[in-house]
């Protein structure tokens, strides 16, 4: 068939050409009688293959179908719903309070231990030194003026 | 639909159970077998399932769900996972395919029906994997040309063409048997 409207015969039975498009379809029908016969079989056709009977899935499928979702890893915005409940949010949050307490409070005390280890460190480092001056009379303080005493006299201060 | 995407399985097999038979009807009249459309029908939810975030409530649910269904069907079967199931026609040799008997008020009837059912199916096995999901989409599902074009991720004019060619085909086919199986078959009833 070699009519320029053969392509579009389904089209004009199945009413998806435009306005303009099927008018042009009608009017060539009325002149050509291997189109009418293609679209009388194409109409026939279709209202036979409406009538067909569906294919029925089994029972079964909605079974294996559903159980094999249920197997399936969770979408992470769910989980992380999951986390976000309230049962799980409250004891996880005293928890990390808790924890959060104990790492300040240890904190400040490694502060000070440390603090005290350095002096400590200081006395013994100049044990010798502070023994000596103590039995002048001067105390820790007057250690840095007696160290510099030379360098203080150069400089002719007093 | 987006209940799904955020696992909600409750909601997932009520999508199911309003959807599932259209599914499974667009995959038997893809593989014109009972056992593998039903394995394509649980890959398909099953793919549905996990890709639900990817629905935007711009498109249509229908137009969303035939898209995977097809993109799937048709991927199985380059894959070469399934092969589509020649159907013998009336007269050939080859293995009969199960059709359920429509219902008719008469053995002759019935059996008419079981005819022109196998005569559609060898007619629909013989078209591309394209002309046959197109075919099926607008014959069994009523599906617009504009929404298959869209399942389809072609123009809506190769749609058009796509149908024109598998209904034209299977007009034929049925033609033929009309003309020449169908006064036997009204004998022996």
């Amino acid at each position: 068939m070699s009519c320029t409207v053969e392509g579009d015969l389904t089209a004009y039975v199945d009413g998806e050409l435009s306005i303009v498009e099927a008018a042009r379809v009608r009017a060539h029908l009325a002149t050509c009688s291997g189109c009418r016969s293609t679209e009388a079989l194409l109409r026939r056709t279709v209202a036979e293959l409406a009538a067909l009977p569906a294919f029925e899935p089994s029972v079964g499928l909605r079974r294996r179908v559903l159980s094999e979702v249920e197997t399936l890893p969770r979408p992470w915005s769910e989980r992380l719903l999951h986390l976000l409940r309230p049962a799980v949010l409250a004891p996880a949050g005293v928890a990390l309070a808790t924890v959060a307490v104990v790492a300040v409070v240890a904190g400040q005390r490694a502060q000070e231990a440390r603090a005290e280890r350095g002096a400590e460190l200081a006395v013994a480092e100049n044990y010798e030194l502070l023994t000596d001056y103590e039995v002048v009379g001067l105390a820790p303080d007057d250690l840095e003026v007696v160290e510099q005493l030379d360098q203080l006299k150069k400089e002719g201060r007093p | 639909m987006l209940r799904v995407a955020a696992g909600d399985t409750a909601a997932f097999a009520s999508l199911y159970d309003r959807h599932h038979r259209s599914v499974a009807r667009f995959a038997h009249r893809f593989v014109q077998d009972a056992e593998k459309a039903e394995e394509l029908t649980q890959d398909i939810f099953v793919k549905l399932f996990r890709h639900a975030g990817r629905y935007r409530r711009t498109a249509r649910f229908k137009t969303f769900l035939f898209r995977v269904a097809a993109n799937h069907c048709l991927n199985e079967v380059r894959r070469g996972e399934y092969r589509v199931t020649h159907v013998a026609e009336q007269g050939e040799e080859g293995r009969p395919v199960e059709i359920p008997a429509p219902e008719a008020h008469s053995p002759d009837r019935a059996l008419e029906g079981r005819e022109l059912e196998r005569t559609v199916a060898a007619a629909l096995s013989r078209l591309s994997d394209r002309e046959r999901t197109a075919f099926a989409l607008c014959r069994f599902e009523g599906m617009a040309y504009r929404d298959i074009a869209e399942v389809l991720s072609a123009s809506e004019a190769a749609v058009k063409s796509l149908i024109h060619r598998a209904t034209l085909s299977v007009a034929r086919a049925v033609e033929a048997w009309q003309a020449g199986a169908q006064p036997p078959a009204r004998s022996e009833a």
